[in-house]
């Protein structure tokens, strides 16, 4: 690769026209409906990261109250009164609160936070950015998939206002499709949201997809992508994919609620196993949509922060279309209590591969940081947390698809445990790593440093503390969507509690330093950590056409050894020196 | 199992026992804890390996200003076809292990003793082969009701399981296996109790309100004291009288009372105390009247077989249907039962609390 920059020729000279963040001229209702109306990619990826923050915090909210009602085991006394409750639930039925809170964090964890998360937000803003392109392939139906989203989270919402479902995000027949809830209508919602927001999946997947292969600017190949590019290219493929069958599995289970159509129900004629067949169908596969942007982010991260090339470019993109592939063939691993022996054997077999390019793409982020000029910045922090808290979660996945062990842990604390230090610790530390490195890039403002490493610390802390706790209550015995419990664990589940609050805070501290941000921040410089990809080339934040001119790529996005970032003083990122001639390092 | 992980893992059973908070309570529990125990090592050995390098790498290239990065390639085939390849055997070794021992754990002795499992919501009813249903209950976390299951030492028992309603799940933890119940198939468990001793039960799947309380008591107890137990059950029971039967029959085989107080305390279910003979307001605006013992008794008994044919006002139709669970003789004895528990119940009858004694009005 040679030195030479990318042209966008005199961009200085376009500064007065504004930015896609200056308002409407005609004043703030004229603003409000410029932006309902947008087709910009960037303003959709705004809308989507505060209706999805929006949803973290609803989620958030429903964690606490489960860690806080967790404090104490419940106990009904001899003269009938209860202890230990927070929700005072009558005594007619049970825990129903209880239950309703876990499937509310659940379900708006999963379909409204995670699976949206990284690609509706950070993917769009910056898909087309990475790419040199104005917009995404199809950016009607990306304001569709936004509304879609919306509608999607109203359904969600107006389940929980009508008392909220109680089966678990799972939604297991023939509990759900016959049995659970007093309120006929809560279930049929909940899963008519999720049913909704599949739509909005599939059409950000198809869009991105289709923008990879056409859009691209002249001059990058496809090994000339940002590796977060190929992480959203694998996701979006199991997006398409995947996501249908959730819609047809639910469509089904809404049927055999409504119309006592026998499909999973054994009563009417139905087999339940069917269902979670069906269900991990999707649902596993998504476990990788969910982790990939993650991934993808963290390399990014990493590679800038470090200002090194990453290590294994090749390996860790086809790591990304490996994990994609094989995550279609692992679902049977969330049914080993259910299945039978054969089954099991198979799985378990599959599940190891899986294994392996998750490996893989760890042993290169670490091989990144060899040699390299590590700035411990708060992005940074967040990449080495993401790095600390996914190696725990994917080691502590090995005892899960190992069969002889997984028949002790299997519905335990022990999988909450695994499964949070993967979702939250893999996928949202990276993300919330991913929203303060590219926050200069989409506000045009700075956050306040120190209070950002702070809250970093205390979330890495507070994480650590909720969840590593649960590792051993899941392995002393304690089984899952338990309201309450026996005397033993009332130690670990305490411990538990003061993390989560503890994270809570720490979240609570990133959010007020957001809000500085947007009020009194300073104004953030075009590339304020020196990266090297398109998106660092242009203004913070970018016009509304994003490129003034098509850019043209004349190098990769990590050639941090030959290439000196632009719009930065090259005496702050000094180069080492020229690589003899003769030796081909790339 | 394999032999150098056991070693391993009996050389630290201080550690193993910090993790599991118990010892595994048979031979094969114990081989899962050195499965586990082994692929804890392992996953230590990469984590600090791979976590020591990440945080001595930042220290030593954390950023200074004017010194460039060093220039070092950017792959290395060899070495990232052996960090593939290496992990890769480990992992294929694991699920050898993993392997042998599941079917070490899921192949029951031809000779273990039948137990029957039903799980409904919530609780757990078991018949011994002699057909008794265990009449002890313990509390456990809140739960007054659990059952004591018991089983014999040294002996294997398997445990035929099925499910009335939902999935639901059998997990012993100090036996370190599960297995999910459901409604349209038979499921196995088996576990030999090396000594005396009582153990956990809990169920694993969540199957609705109070999932929290489906516990039970799994207590080993010498083969020539169980053996003695299940026959003086079974001689008990052919010596009740109907209110007697009725009354042990909604405690064990049924679990009724998990959801219908005996005390006027209001649950999931309607009370059953002074409920029979008493005017009752149904959810479809009809009432079963008061003071017609026929249309009482028939109320009873339609409810048990088919619950949501007729809701009672203020309760939700969540009722598993208890259709072929009951012989007629059993049907008849929890009517009587329940009967005895009105103070509206026909003279001669003794009501089986201390509630005052009426006459037929």
């Amino acid at each position: 690769m040679t030195t030479t920059t990318i042209t966008d020729s005199g961009h200085d000279s376009h500064h007065d026209e504004g930015s896609y963040l200056t308002p409407h001229k005609g004043g703030a209702f004229a603003t409000i409906i410029q932006w309902a109306t947008t087709i910009d990619h960037k303003k959709i990826g705004m809308m989507y990261l505060f209706t999805v923050l929006g949803m973290f915090m609803l989620g958030g909210v429903a964690a606490l109250l489960i860690r806080a009602e967790l404090w104490e085991p419940t106990r009904i006394l001899a003269d009938g009164t209860i202890t230990g409750q927070l929700f005072q639930s009558d005594s007619t039925s049970g825990y129903l609160t209880y239950n309703r809170l876990f499937t509310m964090h659940g379900a708006v964890m999963v379909f409204l936070v995670i699976v949206p998360g990284a690609p509706a937000t950070l993917g769009n803003f910056l898909l087309p950015l990475m790419l040199g392109a104005k917009d995404v392939a199809f950016p009607r139906l990306n304001l569709l998939s936004w509304y879609i989203y919306v509608l999607g989270a109203a359904f969600a919402v107006m389940s929980l206002i009508n008392t909220g479902a109680d089966t678990g995000w799972t939604f297991y027949t023939p509990y759900s499709s016959s049995h659970a809830g007093n309120t006929y209508g809560n279930i049929v919602m909940m899963t008519t949201a999720a049913f909704i927001l599949g739509f909005s999946s599939i059409l950000t997947g198809l869009n991105f997809i289709v923008t990879i292969h056409k859009l691209r600017c002249p001059g990058m190949g496809w090994f000339d992508m940002p590796l977060f590019v190929w992480a959203m290219y694998a996701t979006s493929i199991i997006q398409v994919l995947a996501t249908p069958v959730i819609g047809i599995t639910l469509l089904l289970l809404i049927f055999e609620r409504v119309f006592h159509v026998g499909i999973f129900d054994p009563a009417l004629g139905g087999d339940p196993i069917l269902f979670q067949h069906f269900f991990w169908f999707y649902s596993h596969p998504v476990v990788y949509v969910m982790i990939l942007p993650g991934m993808g982010i963290a390399t990014e991260l990493i590679a800038v922060h470090c200002r090194k090339p990453v290590f294994g470019y090749r390996a860790i993109a086809f790591a990304s279309l490996g994990i994609a592939a094989v995550a279609f063939l692992v679902w049977g691993h969330h049914m080993f209590a259910s299945m039978g022996e054969l089954a099991n054997a198979v799985f378990s077999a599959l599940t190891f591969f899986v294994a392996i390019p998750t490996a893989v793409k760890v042993f290169n982020w670490i091989a990144t940081l060899y040699k390299g000029s590590i700035a411990l910045n708060t992005p940074m922090l967040y990449a080495l947390s993401f790095l600390f808290l996914f190696l725990i979660g994917g080691l502590t996945g090995l005892p899960l698809a190992t069969l002889a062990t997984d028949m002790h842990l299997h519905d335990s604390y022990f999988v909450v445990a695994h499964f949070h230090y993967v979702m939250m610790g893999g996928t949202i530390i990276a993300f919330v790593g991913g929203v303060h490195h590219w926050w200069p890039k989409m506000t045009g403002k700075m956050y306040t440093e120190w209070v950002g490493i702070v809250g970093c610390l205390l979330v890495f802390i507070g994480f650590n503390v909720t969840f590593f706790t649960q590792f051993f209550l899941g392995l002393q015995g304690m089984p899952r969507r338990y309201a309450s419990y026996i005397d033993e664990f009332q130690l670990l589940h305490q411990i538990s509690t003061v993390g989560a609050f503890t994270l809570g805070l720490g979240f609570f501290i990133q959010l007020g330093n957001f809000i500085h941000s947007l009020i009194a921040g300073k104004k953030a410089p075009p590339n304020p950590w020196g990266g090297l990809s398109l998106e660092w080339y242009i203004e913070s934040p970018p016009s509304e056409h994003n490129f003034h001119a098509e850019p043209i790529l004349t190098h990769g996005p990590y050639d941090y050894e030959d290439v000196y970032p632009p719009h930065c003083d090259p005496a702050d990122f000094p180069l080492p020196e020229p690589k003899p001639e003769g030796n081909a390092a790339h | 199992m394999n032999t150098c992980a056991l070693t391993l893992a009996q050389q630290t059973s201080w550690l193993t026992k910090k993790i599991f908070g118990a010892p595994g309570a048979s031979e094969l529990a114990r081989d899962s804890d050195s499965i586990f125990m082994w692929i804890f090592y392992f996953s230590l050995f990469w984590f600090i390996l791979l976590m020591g390098l990440m945080i001595y790498w930042v220290i030593k290239y954390r950023r200074r200003p004017g010194v460039p990065i060093q220039r070092t390639p950017h792959h290395n085939t060899n070495l990232e076809l052996a960090w593939t390849i290496l992990p890769s055997l480990f992992l294929g070794y694991m699920f050898y292990i993993g392997f042998q021992g599941y079917i070490k754990q899921v192949i029951a002795p031809t000779n273990a003793e039948m137990i029957d499992v039903r799980g409904s919501k919530w609780m757990w009813t078991i018949t011994y082969a002699n057909g008794v249903n265990p009449p002890e209950m313990t509390e456990i976390g809140g739960n007054p009701q659990a059952p004591i299951i018991y089983i014999p030492v040294g002996r294997p028992v398997q445990f035929r399981m099925t499910s009335s309603d939902v999935l639901h799940s059998f997990w012993i933890p100090d036996f370190r296996f599960k297995q999910d119940l459901m409604p349209n198939r038979y499921s196995s468990f088996w576990i030999e109790a090396e000594a005396p001793g009582d153990h956990y039960l809990f169920c694993a799947e969540y199957c609705g309100d109070k999932h929290s309380e489906m516990s039970a008591i799994i207590r080993a107890i010498p083969a020539d004291e169980y053996d003695a137990l299940l026959q003086k059950w079974f001689d008990d029971s052919g010596n009740l009288t109907p209110v007697e039967a009725g009354k042990r029959l909604v405690e064990s085989k049924g679990g009724c009372i998990a959801c219908h107080s005996l005390t006027g305390a209001p649950g999931i279910g309607p009370t059953w105390l002074n409920a029979w003979g008493y005017e009752v307001p149904l959810t479809d605006g009809t009432t079963i009247p008061a003071d017609d013992p026929d249309a009482w008794d028939n109320y009873i008994r339609e409810s048990i077989i088919n619950p949501a044919a007729k809701i009672r006002s203020g309760f939700a139709p969540v009722m598993t249907p208890f259709a072929g669970v009951f012989s007629e003789e059993e049907l008849d004895s929890i009517v009587e039962y329940i009967k005895s528990l009105s103070d509206k119940a026909p003279a001669g009858e003794i009501p089986a609390d201390d509630s005052p004694e009426q006459p037929e009005s």
